[in-house]
């Protein structure tokens, strides 16, 4: 959608624009358009999915830098009564389960008891990209934006359960957050995952992102960050981390994002998973953010072609770019390395010299010599797209 | 009558959460649905839980697809929708938002 195509709906629909472009619609008036792009309370400018519970993505455009600043960050909950405020001053992190004490910790304690660490990390919904896969899976039909790049700043996983003290037996590690349904029934999100991956150094506690308290929206008052792993075991506004002894047994971990456990990591079309394994690692993957699809450049112009280019933790080598469908490749500049988990920029000047449609692909090769494919395996979730990124331009 | 009340309890809630001072307001998109046979029935069970921008992504989906997920909103989601009012559902929801013959 563009801007004219925006607004035209606004005036359909019977909506007014604010000073801050804010959409003053929350009194019934009916919107036809859809996805709106749309201001949100710490947010300005997503593509809005659903607002109950809030489902934001962040338009491909703002992809041209490394760091996701928090209001353009995107916004994904499962459940939609989600915790709007939280007063720090009775909020407490429990530590319970097979663990030596139980023990209730304040964000001022979590902040004073323990060493913070800081780092760049990209945080990327499991279902980004969904929306490329043919046929379409069930669920929301993201494109590139259901990820982002940001500072976080926190407490490493491993001290504060070493505080606690983890028993002998123990397997697995549990989080949940403050969301629940507004529906008793329904299944709290709660996930778990083994103790030697909570022991790793590189998952934190983030009480910070991009240096201010996390938004809401984002899971305040503190998330968990689990670097080179897809989202959904990134546990929103953690109030409770449970050890455990045995497997959690829940709707979300015994059947939701779960991938074929084949080597394609895909079934055909339709078909159902015969073995699962649960998502975790992210693969390789650069988007192109500019110039805009279907862009209009004459002939001997020069055009930037920017985007970000990450993967699981190896780090990137390379961006390579075509414009001739993929015959040819050209490597791109990168941007500064920000830390192996974080978005790396990269740009490439490309001059026009012929008129008519281009194709404009961009492939990234990982520090393990991993890069993304021409064509990704189809799975029933939508899950773990990467293939090369394409946009089409025109020279007149 | 449980099944019925609980609708309406959750907007009357909804909207007493709304007016403690809550730090963050969340804004309510009123996106329209299509007028047709079903529509206060998936405003009444679907609307209680998500919002239309839940529906609107899905739409083009054939009937089978509307049914796998409405049975998934009942398996795996636990709503208290009983069997006639389900069907009821995905029949509005493919008609309305169903595959659209090319």
């Amino acid at each position: 959608m563009n801007r004219r195509d925006f607004f035209k709906g606004l005036a359909l629909s019977g909506l007014s624009v604010g000073l801050g472009g804010y959409i003053s619609n929350s009194n019934g008036q009916t919107v036809y358009n859809y996805p709106l792009r749309t201001n949100f309370p710490e947010k300005k400018n997503l593509i809005l999915y659903s607002e109950r519970p809030p489902l934001l993505e962040t338009p491909r455009e703002f992809f041209d830098r490394a760091i996701t600043p928090n209001e353009l960050f995107f916004v994904r909950w499962h459940l939609s009564d989600i915790p709007t405020f939280v007063d720090l001053k009775s909020w407490r992190l429990k530590i319970n389960g097979n663990v030596n004490k139980h023990v209730e910790l304040s964000m001022d304690e979590l902040k004073t008891k323990f060493e913070p660490v800081s780092f760049y990390a990209v945080l990327q919904c499991s279902g980004n990209g969904r929306n490329f896969f043919n046929p379409k899976p069930k669920g929301i039909h993201w494109n590139h934006g259901a990820m982002g790049n940001a500072l976080w700043t926190g407490i490493r996983l491993k001290d504060v359960l070493e505080y606690a003290g983890i028993r002998t037996g123990s397997i697995e590690v549990a989080f949940n957050g403050l969301d629940k349904a507004p529906y008793p029934e329904t299944p709290d999100y709660i996930r778990s995952f083994p103790v030697e991956k909570c022991l790793d150094e590189s998952v934190i506690l983030a009480y910070e992102m991009n240096g201010e308290p996390i938004p809401y929206l984002n899971g305040f008052p503190l998330r968990l960050i689990v670097p080179g792993w897809y989202a959904t075991h990134w546990i929103k506004s953690v109030s409770e981390i449970t050890v455990l002894d045995k497997p959690l047994k829940n709707f979300w971990m015994e059947k939701a994002y779960k991938l074929p456990d084949n080597e394609c990591e895909c079934v055909k079309p339709g078909e159902k998973i015969k073995k699962k394994k649960v998502i975790t690692t992210m693969n390789v993957k650069s988007i192109i953010a500019k110039p805009k699809e279907n862009a209009v450049f004459r002939v001997g112009d020069t055009v930037k072609v920017s985007g970000v280019a990450f993967d699981y933790g190896s780090g990137i080598k390379d961006v390579l770019v075509s414009i001739d469908g993929g015959k040819s490749w050209k490597r791109a500049n990168l941007g500064p390395e920000l830390g192996r988990y974080s978005f790396r920029e990269w740009f490439i000047f490309v001059k026009t010299e012929t008129p008519g449609n281009i194709t404009v692909m961009s492939r990234a090769v990982n520090k393990d010599g991993h890069m993304q494919p021409f064509k990704v395996g189809w799975n029933p979730g939508g899950y773990k797209w990467n293939a090369i990124d394409t946009i089409n331009i025109t020279v007149l | 009558m449980r099944i019925l009340t609980l609708p309406f309890l959750f907007i009357f809630t909804f909207s007493i959460a709304a007016e403690t001072g809550n730090k963050l307001n969340l804004p309510i998109y009123q996106y329209k649905l299509k007028d047709g046979r079903g529509r206060e029935l998936v405003e009444m069970y679907c609307q209680m839980c998500h919002s239309v921008g839940y529906i609107l992504n899905n739409s083009g989906a054939d009937k089978r697809t509307w049914e796998h997920i409405v049975n998934h909103m009942i398996n795996d989601f636990k709503a208290p929708i009983d069997k006639e009012t389900a069907e009821k559902i995905v029949d509005y929801l493919s008609k309305e938002y169903g595959k659209v013959e090319k």
